[in-house]
């Protein structure tokens, strides 16, 4: 007969003993597996022991790819914006989105949490990988589902575990990934206002002007998908700004995050205590090189 | 261990850091010492190339017509190298183990050299062996990444631990023709590249699933997944590295206590 | 729908409608997030101004320390437009104030001698309806993160605007005969650290006086930058970064309790 591993730990809400998790570990090493096993998942400890403080267990890790063809010849330097990179990077997000939300189906998940959102563009493709950790709600004893929140299609969020955690119990609900992509040529600047500014210090209102109606454009779109998925608002946005490194001519905005909706009637503070840690982590000196 | 320090009764050496080591010992967890396994092998050239589940698609080129075929399919060659290689260091670590009579090896590090090498492959597992105070030694001593606190929250949310996890899974894409690999047989914009797509899911399912179908009745968790891409001549490379904790559940979820929410005002 | 200013391009105008009607964008964390909500502030979404600039030639007298005055002036207004156009999407969303304000510079290949200035922040607005704008009624703009902005809110004090002194000075060259007069001893370089001396008191200077502009009764948080962006060595540009603070009428002292002292055992 295996030892009973329920009769150990209280089951009020406060911290266990260390010595008696350290029996658990003696006899479980012994015992029999309980429930159904074979979960995977790609969160921390930490994150698990949060999720079940909010109802919710991981089940599965999921992931999704899309890949899509560019044309050739969209980098030559023109002007204005790259609309072809700009569709198939959509084209793409929406392929890997479509992926991930089978397997979370699959694994009659409610959602993804801590969604890992990987976007390559190249010459002529662009492919983005989302990969995250499907979950499902917990059943307490009644087996009644203690995540009270239902979901027609699995949401996709790319918040850790813990800030989902944080947030849900503020009431804030997760909806999907919304992204807001601008891909722009810079202007050329022709050769004879480029001697007769060489001397002066002046705005280039042409190359402001451009670069802003790429940002505009990405977050417009961004602003335009959150009300899309019925979101009210997006925090932690990622946001990429770089020169496209094949084509530097061409500047990417990417601007990306999750959506998300107040469900609870108001938001709820959480109750915080200030602490001084004596962890000697204060930054008194740092030398740095005038390079 | 060294030879002086193992002659000696009660002594140990362990690799735990302070707070992990306190906490280990009021869970009544007695290191007994470290406990190491290496491996250093070196990759013979390709010739063991075997290719397997291979699937064949029509390259689509100009109008959607077809003049050739590609093949996609997975790749064991160096794979099949750096998972022995993992084992052998892990059966290693695990020998010396159970030689001192440890129930299991807590803090396990790995190290690896880099896995896109295809010379050699090194591997060097080490941890601190322990004793559990009052119970019975496992058939075989288990293994975990985890020591001290965290360790305690694994077992607070129902699990143990039963071994380290680490395979590698390698899925290979051969473009059917020149149009296609040199992008410009794609006119368009906005093709699902479909063969692309499946070498990238073959890889990451390849490894999730060979850890599942090898672990038993444990879990997997903690995963790390590391994805390199490498192109050239007509064929793409991806592999994909997992490591990972497999942990065995053994009962439900303690209720956790309320965290308390802070703000750190010393920095 | 308010006036759009004529500074702004004409893309921010639908956006910012949008974002006047309830939805809100941020780049705060979570964690920011809740702390700003703690404040009494709800944030209504990502602000940003840029400004491309021409940063015209000057080289400085090779003997001389001395202040680069055009190119002094030029760093000013790049970053002043800037700031300005990310105040003004703040002003015509109807915000209080905005956090968060990152201030970035970025070169590129095709821009030769240009640099573009970049300002972002999170527009914010005040849930009891009064207003937080500071004493020239524009909206507040601080670097401070939420954590911060928290905190600081505890003891009455609110931000009043991201204050900024720049100065680009040139540093002498030694002169060669001196040079050699140096040759083995431990000496100080004289006209080296007047220079840098100078410089820093030039910029801290200049912050200090937009925060008396704006009512402010002190400044929190500041920080002094040295770069020399392209010019090479000999040229650095110092620039001095702080939140003027002024107390809210009606506030009374520090409304924290004493915090909790602890020492963390994890890593």
């Amino acid at each position: 007969m295996s030892p009973d591993m329920t009769s150990l730990g209280g089951t009020e809400s406060k911290e266990t003993d260390l010595h008696q998790l350290g029996q658990m570990l003696g006899i479980g090493q012994n015992s029999r597996a309980t429930g159904p096993g074979r979960t995977t998942s790609d969160l921390s400890l930490d994150e698990i022991l949060l999720l079940h403080s909010v109802g919710l267990e991981p089940v599965e890790v999921v992931f999704g790819v899309g890949c899509v063809s560019i044309m050739a010849g969209v980098w030559v330097w023109s002007t204005g914006p790259v609309t072809d990179a700009h569709d198939a990077f959509h084209r793409a997000l929406d392929e890997a989105k479509e992926s991930i939300r089978q397997q979370a189906h699959a694994a009659k998940a409610v959602g993804v949490l801590g969604v890992d959102v990987e976007v390559k563009c190249s010459y002529h493709r662009a492919v983005v990988v989302v990969t995250g950790t499907a979950v499902r709600s917990c059943t307490d004893e009644a087996g009644q589902n203690r995540f009270k929140v239902s979901y027609r299609y699995p949401f996709l969020c790319d918040l850790s575990a813990r800030d989902f955690a944080v947030l849900t119990t503020a009431g804030w609900y997760p909806l999907d990934l919304v992204a807001g992509v601008s891909f722009v040529h810079a202007p050329r600047r022709a050769l004879g206002t480029a001697i007769g500014q060489s001397t002066q210090n002046v705005e280039l209102t042409n190359y402001t002007e451009t670069l802003y109606q790429a940002r505009e454009a990405a977050m417009e779109e961004l602003q335009s998908h959150i009300s899309q998925v019925g979101g009210t608002g997006l925090v932690d946005a990622k946001i990429v700004d770089r020169p496209v490194h094949f084509a530097s001519h061409v500047v990417e905005f990417l601007t990306y995050g999750t959506a998300i909706k107040m469900l609870a009637k108001e938001h709820t503070h959480p109750q915080i205590a200030t602490v001084v840690p004596l962890d000697d982590k204060v930054r008194t000196f740092e030398a740095t090189s005038l390079d | 261990m060294t030879p002086d320090a193992a002659a000696q009764p009660n002594a140990f050496d362990s690799g735990l850091t302070i707070p992990d080591f306190v906490a280990c010992l009021s869970m009544g967890l007695q290191p007994v010492g470290l406990v190491q396994g290496f491996y250093c092998g070196q990759i013979s050239g390709w010739s063991s190339y075997s290719t397997y589940a291979v699937t064949t698609y029509p390259c689509a080129c100009y109008e959607q017509t077809v003049h050739n075929t590609g093949w996609l399919g997975r790749v064991d060659a160096l794979d099949s190298a750096w998972r022995s290689a993992h084992q052998v260091a892990l059966e290693r670590m695990l020998k010396e183990a159970a030689d001192i009579g440890a129930h299991g090896v807590v803090g396990v590090t790995t190290e690896m050299n880099h896995p896109t090498n295809d010379k050699s492959c090194e591997v060097h597992l080490y941890g601190t062996a322990v004793v559990v105070e009052g119970a019975a030694a496992p058939a075989q001593p288990w293994t975990t990444q985890l020591a001290g606190h965290k360790l305690a929250k694994l077992i607070e949310i129902g699990f143990v631990p039963s071994a380290v996890a680490y395979t590698r899974c390698t899925a290979v894409l051969v473009e059917g023709c020149n149009m296609e690999y040199y992008g410009s047989g794609r006119c368009g914009t906005g093709y699902v590249i479909i063969p692309l797509k499946e070498a990238h899911e073959l890889a990451r399912a390849g490894a999730i699933d060979a850890v599942r179908r090898a672990s038993g009745d444990a879990s997997l968790y903690d995963v790390r997944l590391q994805v390199h891409e490498s192109e050239g001549s007509g064929s793409t490379y991806i592999t994909c590295s997992l490591l990972g904790s497999l942990v065995r559940r053994v009962r439900g979820t303690l209720p956790l206590a309320t965290p308390i929410s802070t703000v750190s005002l010393g920095s | 729908m308010s006036n759009i200013p004529s500074d702004l391009p004409k893309d921010a105008g639908a956006r910012l409608a949008e974002l006047e009607h309830g939805l809100f964008t941020s780049d705060l964390s979570v964690n920011e997030f809740l702390l700003v909500k703690q404040v009494g502030f709800h944030p209504l979404g990502l602000v940003m101004g840029s400004s491309i600039y021409h940063i015209g030639l000057q080289k400085g007298n090779w003997g001389s320390s001395q202040e680069l005055t055009k190119l002094t002036a030029a760093m000013y207004n790049a970053r002043e437009l800037a700031m300005n156009r990310m105040e003004e999407e703040a002003d015509q969303l109807g915000a209080d104030g905005v956090v968060g304000v990152r201030l970035d510079v970025n070169f590129y290949e095709w821009g030769h001698d240009s640099a573009e200035f970049i300002a972002v922040g999170t527009a914010v607005k005040a849930e009891d309806g009064n207003s937080y704008r500071n004493k020239l009624g524009k909206p507040f703009t601080s670097d401070l993160s939420g954590q911060d902005f928290w905190t600081l809110a505890q003891t009455g004090y609110m931000p009043q605007a991201l204050v900024m002194g720049t100065c680009v000075y040139h540093i002498a060259h030694r002169g060669i005969g001196q040079a050699l007069g140096q040759i083995g001893q431990n000496a100080e370089l004289e006209n080296f650290t007047q220079a840098m001396y100078d410089a820093r008191e030039l910029a801290m200077k200049r912050m200090q006086d937009e925060a008396n502009n704006v009512g402010a009764t002190g400044v929190v948080g500041m920080r002094l930058e040295e770069k020399s962006h392209q010019w090479g060595e000999h040229t650095i540009e110092f620039l001095s970064l702080g939140t003027a603070v002024a107390r809210r009428a009606g506030s009374d002292g520090v409304a924290l309790p004493r915090p909790t002292t602890i020492i963390t055992f994890d890593n």
